[in-house]
Order: structure tokens, then sequence, then C-alpha cells
């Protein structure tokens, strides 16, 4: 009788061990296995770099007519995230590329991951280091690279959004309310509820200003809609937008458009019978049935005409601002249900755009308060416009977090 | 036959052991990860070089290396003094948070012509006042209601960054830069910036470094010191000798919290001169406690450390400006780390293998087997 509860104890004793064995080999396999997926995802990165170099020298012999020799000029590019993230970085790097193209010969490379802060102003001083001749940032970070540049007046460095005056300095942003307008008209004529739901990330100009021209758009072919705007206070957070994405069908939207990161607006919107605009990425080939429209940017015209400008020693510092007149704008394909009809709209806004006959932004204009925001024969002049807006207009239903 | 493999601590590791242990620990890394750059297709020694010139070869490199690793010794230390008396700040990340709002809120408050140095000393009050407080939202339940502080700590992370991010994108708040396309915040004066001391290296550093001294000093020399140490060996034993665990539990998170803070003092004042989130939140807190781990929790071993951990980090972009991919650039640098700090292991401790036919001789068998007589 004293003896088995001994023999138990070993026996457990026994159990415990074999489970250790199984868990330190359970352990191991686990190394290898992620061994090599590491190995096939670097593999994978190569195997694209090849293919863009290829595109990029395909594209080199449709340019390079003149013979000319850029092999003196170096540019590095800084970007704050992987430059496979489908979205803002690949949208600079293939600009970057185009831009390369552009100089047959150019040294053109990128650093990617690089955080805002230390990280990024080692960043700026290495490629300075590097003898680089222009250095692109392409996130805010401004006050990462304001005193590489100050300490180096005889490199360039262009900055997305920067603002503080420098002579080798170059500031960039985008006109996103051209391509959001286009955007406008597509949600506007897709949606039967009258609901469109607009999951935004953080609420300031940029951002507001983008959702109201997206708001005037679709309200051209249909007045009656409303515009439900969420400012989720993220730019990336599937769980979070699941979420929105959720409720906004729920609440009887059967058009999404997005301006935070993720693909499950699409999804949802897929399973509802809706449609889905994207942001800045051209998604079209995922759910593409509910795929509506994106606008895209592209950066390479900026970039291409401050690079002769450098060479041409007439390089202009301080802010530009670009829209679809200065080429920076670029759409996604339609979704196979925008009609004919529309797409002959978007064509003719566009161009009114481009030539100046046509104003968004022409007054009258109300925001969601009843307050007259822009009155009758005024508008919000194109360069002024990145100072817009902190208000929202008429027929979107949500207000500004509170200041 | 097989034999058994026993793991056991070390009484004290010969110099052979602390030195030789960690080189061959680095030479091991290193060939590992030639390894893997030969695999990717590039020149492993063109790689070292880079990384050696970038963090190590020279004063302006080493300049670079000490910068970055002025924030991760404070929060070293943060997580280390916690540590010693075995509760568990997870919480630097928002005590960092919340020592940058308050410096910043102070640098743009007191007037711009206010000498510097009463400047600096009001900010680095406030940051460590703040990081305390924040702190003591977790210490104060611990210490009355035994909550656990892994969890409360963990969670007033996400708590000060929300807060740090309505400050900065949700609001018109006082830190904010209206004048600014993208939301970020208002930069500091002149004399709210800590002083260069070359190139990118700030005076943050000597406040580091001298905080980890005295950090040591207390601890070995003083009986406060004594006290947490003894309750983190045994916070009974300490209580029964008289030891108020309650009050030390309250006082070692506030100093925590107060160190975690620092770091953002010098991150705000010294790096982004002005509050700017995305500068700010970069994990230096968490990565704190892992050089608290790594350095066992003794804050003259967290300097090294952070150290090591900021050279290899510093050498990022210019590994990837040689044609290595972003990944194995990753990838080596948490090699590099894991196989040293894997060394510090055998450092401690001495693995032996023996026979399990010695391990199993008759009268070995453990006292807990046997059960008081009739248990069954």
């Amino acid at each position: 009788m004293q003896k088995r509860p001994r023999l138990h104890l070993r026996l457990l004793a026994a159990l415990l061990l074999a489970f250790a064995l199984v868990a330190a080999a359970c352990g191991s396999d686990d190394t290898t296995e992620s061994t090599t997926e590491t190995d096939t995802s670097t593999e994978a990165e190569a195997t694209t770099e090849e293919a863009e170099a290829d595109d990029a020298e395909a594209d080199d012999t449709e340019t390079a007519d003149d013979g000319a020799d850029f092999s003196d000029l170096k540019v590095v590019m800084i970007l704050d995230g992987s430059a496979e993230d489908g979205g803002w970085n690949t949208t600079h790097l293939n600009s970057g590329r185009k831009m390369e193209a552009a100089f047959p010969g150019m040294d053109f490379s990128y650093v990617e991951e690089i955080e805002p802060g230390q990280p990024a102003t080692n960043a700026f001083q290495d490629a300075v280091d590097a003898g680089a001749d222009l250095v692109i940032g392409t996130t805010f970070y401004q006050f990462d690279m304001i005193d590489v540049a100050a300490e180096n007046p005889d490199v360039y460095f262009l900055t997305w959004a920067g603002f503080e005056p420098q002579d080798n300095v170059g500031h960039f942003t985008q006109a996103t309310e051209d391509g959001r307008y286009m955007d406008g008209i597509v949600a506007g004529s897709l949606t039967e509820s009258n609901i469109i739901g607009y999951p935004v990330g953080f609420p300031f100009e940029e951002v507001n200003r983008a959702l109201n021209a997206f708001t005037l758009g679709a309200q051209e072919v249909n007045p009656d809609v409303e515009v439900r705007a969420v400012y989720l206070n993220t730019w990336f957070d599937p769980a979070i937008e699941q979420q929105a994405a959720e409720a906004l069908a729920n609440a009887g939207a059967d058009v999404i458009a997005h301006e935070v990161g993720s693909q499950v607006y699409a999804t949802v919107m897929a399973e509802r019978g809706g449609y889905v605009i994207g942001y800045t990425n051209d998604w079209s080939d995922f759910e593409p049935e509910a795929w509506a429209s994106s606008f895209l940017l592209d950066w390479s015209t900026y970039y291409i005409e401050q690079v002769e400008a450098i060479l041409a020693d007439e390089f202009v510092p301080g802010n530009s601002y670009g829209g679809l007149a200065e080429g920076w704008i670029d759409f996604a394909p339609y979704g196979p249900a925008v009609t004919d009809e529309i797409l002959a709209l978007i064509d003719e806004r566009k161009q009114g755009i481009i030539d100046g006959t046509f104003d968004m932004f022409a007054g009258p204009i109300f925001d969601n308060q009843g307050n007259e925001v822009i009155p009758e024969g005024e508008t919000i002049e194109f360069a002024d416009r990145n100072a817009c807006c902190m208000w929202l207009v008429d027929g979107i239903v949500g207000e500004i977090p509170a200041e | 036959m097989t034999s058994l493999i026993r793991v056991e601590p070390r009484g004290h590791a010969g110099s052979w052991v602390r030195f030789g242990v960690p080189a061959l620990a680095l030479l091991f890394a290193l060939a590992l990860g030639g390894g893997i750059l030969a695999i990717a297709g590039n020149n492993p020694f063109e790689a070292y070089r880079t990384m050696f010139d970038a963090s190590l070869n020279g004063w302006s490199a080493m300049s670079r290396t000490l910068a970055l690793a002025t924030p991760l010794i404070l929060t070293g230390l943060a997580a280390a003094v916690a540590f010693q008396m075995r509760v568990y700040n997870i919480g630097g990340e928002g005590q960092l948070y919340l020592g940058a709002i308050a410096a910043s809120w102070v640098g743009l408050y007191l007037p711009e012509t206010t000498p510097m140095v009463l400047m600096l000393g009001a900010m680095l009050i406030a940051g460590a006042l703040a990081g305390a407080f924040w702190a003591l939202l977790a210490a104060i339940p611990k210490a009355y209601f035994n909550a656990d502080e892994i969890i409360t700590t963990l969670m007033l992370n996400f708590v000060a960054l929300s807060l740090m991010n309505y400050l900065i994108f949700g609001s018109q708040s006082f830190w904010r830069d209206p004048r600014r396309p993208v939301p970020g915040g208002k930069r500091l004066p002149e004399n709210a910036i800590l002083p260069s001391l070359s190139g990118r290296l700030h005076f943050g550093i000597i406040i580091a470094v001298v905080a980890a001294v005295v950090l040591w000093w207390i601890l070995r020399r003083t009986s406060w010191g004594f006290q947490i140490r003894t309750i983190g060996d045994s916070p009974r034993a300490a209580s029964y000798a008289g030891m108020s665990v309650k009050l030390k539990t309250l006082g070692v998170l506030a100093v925590s919290g107060a160190l975690a803070a620092i770091a953002g003092v010098s991150e705000v004042s010294g790096v982004s001169k002005g509050l700017e989130p995305r500068a700010i939140a970069t994990e230096i807190g968490f990565t704190g406690i892992i050089i608290a781990v790594v350095a066992r929790s003794n804050p003259l071993g967290v300097v090294p450390v952070a150290v090591f951990l900021a050279a290899i980090a510093t050498a990022g972009s210019r590994l990837q400006s040689i044609g290595i991919a972003v990944e194995v650039v990753f990838l080596l640098q948490g090699l590099i780390f894991l196989t040293v700090t894997a060394g510090e292991f055998f450092v401690s401790n001495r693995v032996r293998f023996e026979r399990t036919a010695e391990a199993e001789q008759p009268g070995d068998s453990s006292p807990t087997t046997e059960l008081p007589a009739g248990a069954t």
C-alpha cells in the first residue's frame, strides 16, 4: 500500500520528462521552420527586386534616347515602412524607379523600415556620408533631417510635408482632394441605400479635406447621399477596422471608402454585395466584384522635376503642392460596376480640374453644423488648400472629435 | 549509457569565463550570421566591416551609438531597479511618454528666456514626477490590493500612448503646433534643449551614466537598497524583520517610473525637440526590460548592455545601403544579440553531463516521494 504512491510519482516524473522531450523537439522544429520561411522570403524579395530591376531596365530603353549618362548622380530614398507595403511606401519606391529610369545610370538606392527619431537622423547622415546628391524622405522626417540638411548645404533634400525653410530642402504634399472627388463620384453613383461609410484615420486638415472632397463628389451625382464618417484614431489596425466595417454595413452602408490601411473593408463589402473604394492603392484584384475605384499617387513627376532643377542648378526650395494638373494623381482600374456614363463624367471633371474650369470648392458650401464656410462666389485657392479643413461639409454624418 | 544534463549556478565565475564566454558567443554569432549573409548573397566580411564602421569605429560612430544608448540605459535602469525587488514594471514605455509630455509642457510653458539650467532642471523634475505618478497608478493597487503590476503597468502603456496621440493628433492642445500640415508638437525653445556634446550626442548620456552609478550606489550601500534586495529575495522574511513591503513597493515603482520618464525627457529635449509621438513611441521602454534582464538587474551592467544593443541597432541603415535586404539586417541584429545574451547564461550557470546510473543510485530518491504513512 505504501509503495504505490511512489510508483505514481515515478510515472508522473517519466511523463513530465517525456513531455519536456516532446516540447523540446517541437521547439527545435519551430526553429527550423522559421529559418526556412525567412530564407524563402528573402529569396522572394530578391526575385521581386530583380523583376523590378528588369522593369526599370525596360523603362530605361524607352527613355534613354539622348545617350546622356547620369552615373555621377546619387539619390537615396528613405522609407519609414516596408517597401513592399502595397501602399504609401511602394508608391514612393515605384515613383523613385521611374525617376531612376528617366536619368540613365543614376545611382538610386533606398533604405526601408526607418523609424522617425534617431534612426531617421542617422539614415539621412548615412546617405550624405555615402555621397548622395539628393536624399528623399517619404514621411514626416522634417525634424529628423533638419540638422543634417543645415550641416550639408551642398546636398539637396526633399521631405514630405516639411515646412521649415532651408535653401537646400524641398517640401511636398499631395492634393488628395483631386483624386478623392472622383472616388466620391463613383461612390455616389453606386450606392442604393444612399449611405456611404467612410472610416477615417486621425482628424486633421488633410484628412478632413479629402473627406469633404469625396462627399462633394458623391453629392454631384447623388444629392441625397449621406456619408458616415468614423474616426478610428489609427492608420492600421485590422481588428478595429473590421468592427468599423461591420458597424457601417449594419447601419446600411453599401459602399465603404476608407483611408485606413487594411483590406477588411473589401471582404465585408464582398460578403454583403456592396462596394469598396481604396486609398492610394490598386487592390482591384482583391475581391474584384466589390472593387469600385481608388485614386493613386505618383510622385515621379515631382522627383524628376527636382532632379532636373538640381542638374540645371536652378533648385527652388520650399513647398510644392500637386494634384491632377501637376501629374501627381493617378487612378487604379475602375471596378466592373462603374458605368460608362460615370467614367465619362469623371474624365470631364479631371479635364476641368486640369484646365482650371472646374472648382470643387466653389461656394456656397455649408458645413454639417449649418454654417456657411465658403460664401457664394468664393473658393479656397489651390495654394491655400493645404490649410483646409477643420470642418466637414453638409451631408457628412459625423463630427471631428472634440478639440 | 545515456547521460543526464544538469544545470547548476556557478558560485563565482572566473575571469576567463566572464570574458571568454561572451567572446566565444560573439564569434559564434558572427560565424552563423556570416553563413546567413552568404546564403543571402552578401559578403559577410564587408557586412561586419560596415557594422563596425557605423557603430564603433572612431568617435563620430561611437557618439551615434551612445546617443541611441542614452534612453535605453535609463529605461534599462527603470526595469532593473524594480526587478531588484521582484516587482515587474512593464510600464516603462508609458512612463517614458508621460515624462516626454510633462517635460515638453514645462519647456513650452516657461518663458523662452528662462536660463537653461533652470529650464532643464524644471523639465527633468516635472518629467520624473509625471513618470513616478504614472507608476504609482499601478503601485498603489499592487501595494494595497495585491493587483498584479505586470498587467496594470502594461495596460497603462496603452493609456499613455492614447493620451500622447490625443494631445497631438486628436486635439488642438497646448503641445500641438497649429501651423503644421501634419500634426506634431511645438518646437522647444533653445534653452529647453539638452546641449550637444558632439554631433548628435547630447548631455543626456551624462545624466544616464550618473543615474546608473547613483542607482548602483543606492542599491549596494544604503539601507533602502539593502531592504529592496532583501524583499526581492524573500518578502515574508523581510516583513518579519520589520520592513514595510507596501511602502517599498510604492517607492521602488516611483523610482522606476521616474527613471523611465527621464528617458522621455532626454528624448524630447535632446532628440525630437518637441512632442513628436512617432519619434518617441519607438519601444524604448520595452527594450529597457530586455536590457535589465540581460544585465541581471545590475545598474552598472545596464550601461554596457544598452551600448551593445545600440551599437547593433545603429548600423541598420548602413547595412541596407550596402545592399543587404532589410529582413537580413533585422535577422542579423537579432541573432547577434540573442547569441551573446544566451552566452550570458553559461557565465552564470555551469552545465554538467552526468550518467543516468549515478543519478538513480539507490537511496538517492528525493524525500518528496516519501509520503506519511496512511496517506492512502
